[in-house]
């Protein structure tokens, strides 16, 4: 065989695949070698009868199945291999722009949502401190003093004792606890602790109001209501909760 | 409108089958012609092509823009008819009683020659085109693939390459061979 080393670039010269400058050295070259010159024009002219052939073509009903299954292809959505890498590409690393603003616009609202929910719902529970709620150190204070006085005054025999009881005992200062308590209550709506102070409140006034010219009698009186009013019971199981 | 193409092939890997629904439309045709020169008979070329389709819809997602879509959905044909052909000849070798190997490639031959054409679709066919398709079956593989690829459907040699996943130094030598030969078998046939 030929060991011409130009040969194997005539198959570029017969497809037109050379740059000017070897096609250019190319024909100065088959101008001076025979070998190649033969080869070439053998190799055009077995390129110029290929180039008659004409593939023969399909049966029109076998052209029309054909693009009729092809059709189904994409109609079966079953068929569509919808991968997860799919959807997250889709939706997340390469969404169209549109649906990209769509996105940013549903994280902003969300963003904004969130933050008034936290703001209204925050300041609720602030609002509620300030208004609503019941001191409940100073309930459990007021509960547990008012406890001992109303035993202390359950218990006197004498209406000497009782001046000792008064004595020890701030009235005033418990008055103004009871007030305030009753207050925090009415404002939650807290019925039960409301009529409560309220009756701790009458014990609390009758014995500011015999303090110093207190009798017998009206010692009497005061532990009546203490028992009737069932306050001392009412207090155990206020103080359970 | 390769901007166009390159757009439909980026709806289609979002899972667009309207896009891919285009360019099934756009290549049916020369994929269908691809798969018949490759495999000389339009029932299997029609199952080859429908199989290459399906397996381009299923693998979008994994085409790169490296190579043009075409090249790669060439690629694809190729592959599936060289599958194809390997099991023909498997079932011809199976199919025949201890044949030596030069008989075995002589049979196989001719068992392709009068199975792959319906009687009718024979006759059709000019002497001429008939001679041409049976010296370019008994191309070797590669050889024909290149062949095809450049007479037929106009592709470049760097653009085989890609097809054939090799360098176009040996498509060059691939071509330069088929020609060879071609030129030899059509100087037989003028002279019969
Ligand atoms: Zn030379």
């Amino acid at each position: 065989m030929n060991q011409c080393p130009q040969q194997h670039m005539l198959v570029d010269l017969l497809y037109n695949e050379l740059g000017d400058t070897d096609k250019r050295l190319l024909t100065t070259h088959l101008e001076s070698c025979v070998n190649c010159r033969t080869t070439f024009d053998e190799f055009k002219a077995a390129s110029q009868q290929l180039s008659m052939y004409k593939r023969p073509q399909p049966g029109r009903s076998q052209l029309t199945n054909y693009h009729r299954e092809l059709k189904k292809l994409t109609q079966n959505p079953s068929r569509f291999s919808f991968s997860i890498t799919a959807l997250v590409d889709k939706f997340i690393v390469h969404p169209i722009l549109p649906l990209r603003i769509v996105e940013y616009a549903i994280i902003f609202a969300l963003g904004i949502w969130i933050g008034r929910w936290e703001l209204t719902h925050h300041a609720a529970k602030h609002s509620k401190m300030q208004l609503g709620a019941i001191d409940e150190n100073m309930l459990d204070n007021f509960l547990s003093n008012a406890e001992m006085l109303l035993l202390d005054v359950s218990n006197t025999e004498t209406e000497g004792d009782l001046r000792e009881v008064l004595i020890a005992t701030n009235l005033n200062r418990m008055l103004q606890k009871n007030t305030l308590l009753k207050e925090q209550a009415s404002q939650m709506n807290n019925v039960m602790l409301t009529n409560f102070l309220d009756d701790i409140e009458l014990i609390l006034l009758e014995l500011a109001n015999c303090d110093g010219t207190l009798s017998q009698s009206e010692l009497s009186f005061i532990q009546q209501i203490i028992k009737d009013s069932h306050i001392m019971l009412e207090m155990k199981s206020l103080n359970a909760i | 409108m390769q901007e166009n193409e390159r757009e439909l092939v980026k709806r289609a890997q979002q899972g667009d089958r309207r896009a891919f629904g285009k360019l099934i439309q756009k290549y049916q045709d020369k994929i269908l012609y691809l798969a018949y020169d490759l495999v000389g008979n339009y029932d299997d070329a029609q199952d080859i092509a429908q199989n290459a389709f399906l397996r381009a819809m299923n693998g979008i997602h994994a085409f790169k823009a490296q190579s043009s879509f075409s090249t790669w959905l060439y690629r694809i044909v190729v592959n599936l008819s060289i599958d194809y052909k390997r099991s023909v000849k498997r079932k011809k070798q199976l199919s025949i009683d201890e044949p030596t190997s030069d008989d075995m490639e002589q049979s196989y031959k001719e068992i392709l020659n009068e199975n792959d054409k319906l009687p009718d679709e024979i006759t059709e066919l000019k002497d001429f085109e008939y001679h041409v398709q049976r010296i370019v079956e008994t191309l070797p593989q590669n050889q024909r693939v290149a062949f095809v690829l450049r007479h037929y459907h106009d592709m470049d040699m760097p653009e085989i390459a890609k097809v054939l996943n090799c360098k176009t130094g040996t498509v060059r030598s691939h071509l330069f061979r088929a020609i060879s030969k071609l030129r030899t078998s059509l100087k037989e046939f003028e002279r019969s």
